[in-house]
């Protein structure tokens, strides 16, 4: 009979009609008692935007103070004291979040074009760098959190060979670049995932890093601040930006006198010898030099193809890349589960060729990404040969500007230093003219 | 001689090396500059999507604070106020009397206040919640949905790498502006 | 810090290192006792306590012993507590190791610095000089190192298997040799590629979309069966001979009459000696196999509902609620007219598997013995009547046609049978449809055509794309297409009665409109198309037959009775089974000639299944086989 179709159809408009007017929730909402208010979900805003500015005003303070104590005030103990307010500052009340290390990977991903980097951060980011460019690296000796973590544990710090320092100094060169290349393309923050030491900061964390920085903080006992010569990847910057910085830290305020007392001051290494003499044969220097300079190419074309043609194990840090193999294989029947997150993909309707374009667009991005950090990564092992072959002629023992944490502890080994202090100059003229001698 | 010769060895060195500094410089103000134009005044935050959120119960476990930032939160205005409350009670018990074997919440965090014949009004303990999502599965699959899950800017350290974003299956977490960090579901459905 | 000289006096450097020693300990002992309340506070988690756990799956069994819910809520109590308690003592410890650990270090640091000598100049040679030996050593290892790195990717590129790009569908982008990478980029832009809901009709390379390995049945097998709603291919046409008259009551051509144990306007299945059937209530969702031969109940396949069907009547709520509590869990709630049913949706089989829907969007999988493959939770949207479109079968994939009113949601679904993964999606931009898709194998390929408001459409059954698409449906529609000859018919009682040739290409609403009939147009049965003749039948008894070239009406008949169940085609006659259990046998072709009628105990709403002789009908809570064998 006609009328039930009929009488269907007006149900389905009505039901039509009521749904699309308001939300029709499944049980309605009821009207409650006049003195029973409605609650309200609570907000708790995140930490404010003042105390933000707070975070970049104590940051610039302390990058100050650590400057002017490393550079002008030469005061080993001021800088102590600097130090352990960061650690207590930046570590354990801001918990290690916003720190400039980890800063590269926002930067990167803002310059790929992913996100908007908030002001703070680039402030973080670029305060130190610019602190670099004009004493050095104080940042390093004075401010970092993690760096001071480490440094209150070196107690017998080892002399480790300058070669071996040199080959294992790379890695942070390739972290860098790493790290670079997973936050351009989205695929993650390396690190910020792998920071060891923030675990402590918060006081909770995943294993593994746990164990990695109590692991680092061992081994920091004897091989002083082991994270940031071999591994920080900030450092890399700092390194590039202090090698040509206006003023630097310098073991002795006046002349050297060549006592060599300040020999082995450096837990990290870094002191170097003058080396005013001449080199034996300069013709076969030449000659080394100039292989060196035609190796660099090779080396940079070697690296990126390389790089290249392992590219493929980056596939899989990138998330987009993962989801959409997995995807894939359940279609092709490889498996007859799914994962969470393929379930949530199916959930959402997602577009299954959306998805592997996307995924496919990553792929290209990451091997051409990893090209250009084998080229980079060649270039720099080019760079580094060529630096260890040139000679730079130094008249005093120097702290390596590069390598120099400008702590400061050279400082009090040098009997200048001392004499300049305490206004002894006389013991300073019987040492002179006793290290002449020899 | 030998003096003059050091001193213009040392002048050339120092003309390289300001030439360097001003090219060092020169750069990190490029970079400032560039990076100043990707930048922006405003903070990020993370912030749980809800109509995202499957409820895998992540959150709970991925979190790097122990317990996690994650929290269950009521939109009040969305909610039925039902007696028996499918975000509350477990199912397949039969007995609908608020006691720890009948409750969903493993840690006892919802609060039951009685407000009149047949309406209950249903409160979420912070200081208990996990962020587990078994009160929200319940609600948004047998009730109105009013129960969901939202990072708690007062327990959230704000990662740059929120550990829960990556393990999040369906890509529900994502960073929102610091001064509306909250994704709250509302009686009129807008965000 | 300043240099001392070991000073004669106090051994302050010791004392330090007591001090450092002896806070050591105490951090040593901190880190134990919090590594061993961290442990407990684990053990201690109501989540996941086993004995809890145990506790209360016991109380799931004996829901009535009130000494184990008292159990139960002491333990939960105990643990909940125990765990903030051992929580608070971690921290406490770990705010403790950090601070006695700090002392250590810096008892350690100053006892050091204590006991610093008086540095004397390395004796081993000139500075200078060892520093040039090291730096030339260096040079050495580290082109040492990068030849071996080299070295290293060369070997591990040739040893390790080549990582393959991601495959497009459509193929992969020809590479060359062992190389790991594509030669040149994609043509794609660099930003995401925008979904598109309703894709260009283009000839896309084939698809290869059945596993390797997985069989199927062949289409002569399926022609011999029942596989699904209205027959093999949906086109409501039998292979054989079935009897024209017969009566249940007086057993007359009765070959086996069984209950069926749950209500359902679901059609039968026939497949090679088995008869398939849903059923379902609030509780449960079943799948019965009968034996085609004896009607034996074989097995019953069962999905507890994952949505919850609304109430039907105040006085069955009660009841109803108390056994849903009992046996099911608690899922979000489905739009379900009473009319409609709880299992209104046909199975279907592709010969190795049967597979049943049900309007909460629980799709199942069984193998023809019963054991359950797998599930899958369709998302039904919001469908006002309830979902009710039955499945459709091509090979080896389940065609799924889920409409909902959300044009951006409506889609047509291909899954594999096998696995239950999904081999393809169409969005259709439909809003709502309560018609099964048909599979013909048209001139052009074997196609899948479905109906909705407000488009007639035709798909490729191997991958799901839309081939064309004619705009002529104006409303709801719930007849389902038909087929013959390479044209396709659709009616809707509002758009009229269609006629579209399937060989078209993208819009073909106006080019490929063979006719459209205005007369005597259903709103329930689907129509029946023979090649010759396109019949149709209203739910009030109107039959008419309409020429299948031109449209021409060839007559029309008042049959005075109700019907729902959509007529079938075997052996050149017509089955018209009606609401009130009678059937009619009608001749096919250009006049009504009744040629037999039957009886079974109605009412009928679904429509028969022939298969192997026999006539299946779904009556009064029971299915009857009519068959002339004895």
């Amino acid at each position: 009979m006609r009328p039930t179709s009929w009488l269907l159809t007006a149900i389905a408009v009505a039901t039509l009609a009521a749904m699309a007017w308001g939300s029709v929730e499944r049980f309605p909402p009821p009207e409650l008692p006049a003195d029973h208010p409605l609650p309200q979900p609570t907000t708790p805003a995140p930490r404010g935007g003042d105390l933000a500015l707070l975070d970049v005003a104590v940051l610039l303070a302390t990058l100050a103070l650590a400057s002017v104590f490393a550079v002008v005030l030469r005061n080993r103990k001021l800088m102590l004291a600097t130090m352990l307010f960061s650690l207590a500052y930046f570590g354990f009340y801001r918990r290690g979040c916003v720190c400039p290390i980890g800063a590269i990977g926002n930067v990167s991903w803002a310059l790929a074009g992913g996100y908007v980097l908030p002001a703070v951060v680039l402030v973080f980011f670029l305060a130190p760098l610019a602190t670099a460019l004009i004493t050095g690296r104080t940042f390093c000796a004075s401010v970092c959190p993690l760096g001071a973590m480490q440094d209150v544990v070196a107690l017998k710090p080892v002399k480790v060979p300058f070669w071996l320092e040199q080959i294992l100094g790379l890695m942070a060169y390739l972290y860098l670049a790493l790290a670079v290349l997973l936050a351009w393309t989205g695929s993650g923050f390396a690190i910020c995932q792998y920071d060891p030491f923030v675990s402590f900061f918060r006081l909770s964390g995943a294993w593994n890093m746990l164990a990695i920085g109590v692991a680092l903080l061992a081994i920091g006992v004897f091989f002083a601040r082991p994270y940031c010569r071999l591994f920080c990847p900030y450092g890399v910057l700092l390194r590039l930006l202090s090698r040509v910085s206006w003023k630097r830290v310098r073991i002795t305020p006046a002349e050297c006198i060549r006592c060599r007392l300040c020999e082995d001051a450096c837990p990290y290494g870094a002191i170097r010898p003058p080396t005013d003499t001449r080199p034996t044969d300069r013709r076969r220097g030449k000659l080394i030099l100039a292989c060196l300079l035609a190796l660099a190419p090779v080396l940079t074309a070697a690296g990126a193809l390389g790089a290249r043609r392992l590219s493929g194990v980056l596939w899989q840090a990138n998330p987009t890349v993962r989801l959409a193999q997995r995807v894939a294989a359940e279609r092709a029947g490889e498996f007859s589960d799914t994962t969470k997150a393929s379930e949530a993909f199916y959930r959402s309707s997602g577009n299954f060729e959306a998805l592997m374009a996307q995924a496919r667009q990553k792929q290209v991005d990451l091997a051409d990404g990893a090209t250009w950090l084998g080229a980079f990564m060649g270039l720099v092992i080019a760079l580094k040969l060529i630096g260890l072959h040139t000679r730079r002629r130094r008249q005093d023992f120097e702290a390596d500007p590069a390598a120099c944490l400008a702590c400061g502890r050279c400082y009090n080994y040098c009997p200048v230093h001392r004499a300049h202090r305490t206004g002894d100059f006389a013991t300073l003229e019987k040492l002179k003219a006793a290290t002449s001698k020899t | 001689m030998a003096d003059e010769k050091k001193n213009t060895a040392l002048t050339r060195r120092e003309v390289i090396q300001g030439s360097l500094l001003g090219a060092g410089a020169a750069a990190l103000t490029a970079l400032a500059a560039r990076l100043a134009v990707a930048s922006g005044p405003k903070s990020t935050v993370w912030q749980i999507d809800p109509a995202k959120c499957i409820r895998c119960g992540n959150c709970a476990t991925y979190c790097v604070l122990k317990p996690s930032a994650v929290k269950c939160v009521h939109a009040y205005a969305l909610c039925g106020y039902c007696k028996i409350c499918l975000g509350y009670f477990e199912q397949g018990r039969g007995d609908w009397s608020a006691r720890a074997e009948n409750q969903l919440c493993p840690y006892n965090a919802i609060r039951r206040l009685y407000v009149d014949e047949p309406y209950y009004e249903y409160h979420i303990d912070e200081s208990l919640c996990i962020g587990c999502g078994k009160c929200v599965e319940g609600c948004e699959k047998s009730g109105n949905g009013s129960l969901f899950l939202q990072i708690r800017h007062d327990r959230c350290v704000n990662c740059n790498q929120c550990a829960i974003a990556v393990a999040c299956p369906s890509g529900a977490i994502n960073r929102v502006d610091a001064d509306k960090p909250y994704l709250l579901k509302r009686k009129d459905g807008k965000p | 810090m300043t240099i001392r000289q070991d000073t004669q006096g106090f051994p302050w450097h010791k004392a330090a290192f007591a001090a450092a020693a002896a806070a050591g300990v105490v951090a040593a002992v901190i880190a134990v006792l919090t590594g061993i309340f961290y442990v407990q506070a684990g053990q201690a988690d109501p989540q996941t306590a086993p004995h809890l756990a145990q506790l209360r799956q016991q109380l799931s069994q004996a829901r009535q012993d009130e000494g184990l819910k008292d159990q139960i809520r002491q333990e939960a109590l105990a643990l909940r507590l125990r765990q903030a308690h051992l929580r608070q003592n971690m921290l406490v410890g770990l705010w403790m190791l950090l601070g006695f650990s700090g002392l250590a270090v810096v008892a350690l640091q100053v006892g050091w610095t204590l006991k610093k000598e008086t540095p004397a100049p390395d004796a081993s040679g000139e500075p200078a000089v060892r520093q040039e030996r090291s730096a030339n050593l260096a040079r050495y290892t580290m082109i040492g190192s990068a030849g071996l790195l080299l070295a290293c990717a060369v070997l591990l590129t040739l040893a390790m298997p080549s990582y393959k790009p991601l495959e497009m569908p459509g193929g992969t982008i020809a590479t060359s040799g062992p190389a790991t990478l594509p030669a040149e980029k994609i043509a794609t832009t660099t930003s995401t590629p925008q979904p598109q809901p309703y894709p260009s009709p283009q000839p896309q390379p084939a698809l290869v979309k059945t596993v390797e390995g997985v069989d199927y049945a062949t289409t002569e097998e399926m022609q011999k069966n029942w596989p699904m709603f209205r027959g093999p291919g949906g086109l409501a046409a039998a292979r054989g001979e079935y009897p024209i008259t017969f009566n249940a009551k007086e057993k007359q051509s009765l070959l086996w009459q069984v209950a069926v144990p749950l209500e359902g306007k679901s059609s039968p299945l026939v497949w090679q000696g088995k008869v398939f059937l849903t059923g379902a209530s609030r509780t449960t969702q079943e799948l019965y196999c009968f034996d085609a031969k004896t009607g034996k109940l074989l097995w019953t396949g069962k999905q507890p509902p994952s949505r919850r069907v609304p109430k039907r009547s105040e006085e069955a709520a009660a009841h109803e609620e108390a056994k849903l509590e009992e046996e099911s869990p608690a899922r979000e709630e489905i739009k379900l007219n009473d009319d409609t049913g709880l299992a209104p949706n046909t199975p279907a089989t592709d010969g190795r598997h049967v597979f049943a829907v049900y309007p909460t969007g629980d799709l199942v999988a069984f193998d023809l013995d019963g054991k359950k493959l797998w599930s899958k939770l369709l998302d039904i949207g919001n469908n006002p009547y309830g979902y009710a479109s039955s499945l459709a079968v091509w090979r080896d994939l389940v065609i799924v046609q889920l409409d909902t009113d959300d044009e951006t949601k409506s889609a047509l679904y291909g899954i594999q049978g096998a696995t239950g993964a999904q081999a393809f999606k169409t969005i259709r931009p439909i809003s709502g449809s309560w018609a099964s898709p048909i599979v013909a194998n048209t001139p052009t390929g074997p196609q899948i055509i479905a109906v909705g408001d407000p488009y007639l459409m035709g798909y490729r059954a191997q991958d799901g794309k839309e081939m064309w698409r004619a705009e002529k449906i104006s409303n709801d529609v719930t007849p389902s297409p038909a087929y013959a000859d390479g044209m396709a018919f659709a009616c809707q009682s509002g758009s009229g009665l269609l006629a579209i040739k399937t060989d078209g290409k993208g819009d073909v609403s106006k080019t490929h409109l063979a006719w459209q009939g205005e007369e005597n147009l259903p709103d329930i049965v689907s129509p029946l198309a023979d090649g010759q003749y396109v019949y149709t039948l209203t739910s009030g008894g109107t039959f008419t037959a309409f020429a299948a070239k031109d449209g021409k009406k060839a007559y029309e008949k008042e049959l005075d009775m109700q019907f729902n169940a959509s007529p079938v085609l075997a052996d050149q006659r017509l089955y018209l089974l009606g609401l009130n259990g009678k059937m009619l046998v009608v001749a096919s072709g250009g006049e009504y000639q009744e040629v037999g009628h039957g009886e079974v105990e109605g009412p009928c709403h679904a429509t028969p299944a022939l298969a192997e002789g026999r006539i299946y009908i779904r009556g009064k809570d029971c299915l009857y086989c009519i068959s002339e064998e004895k």
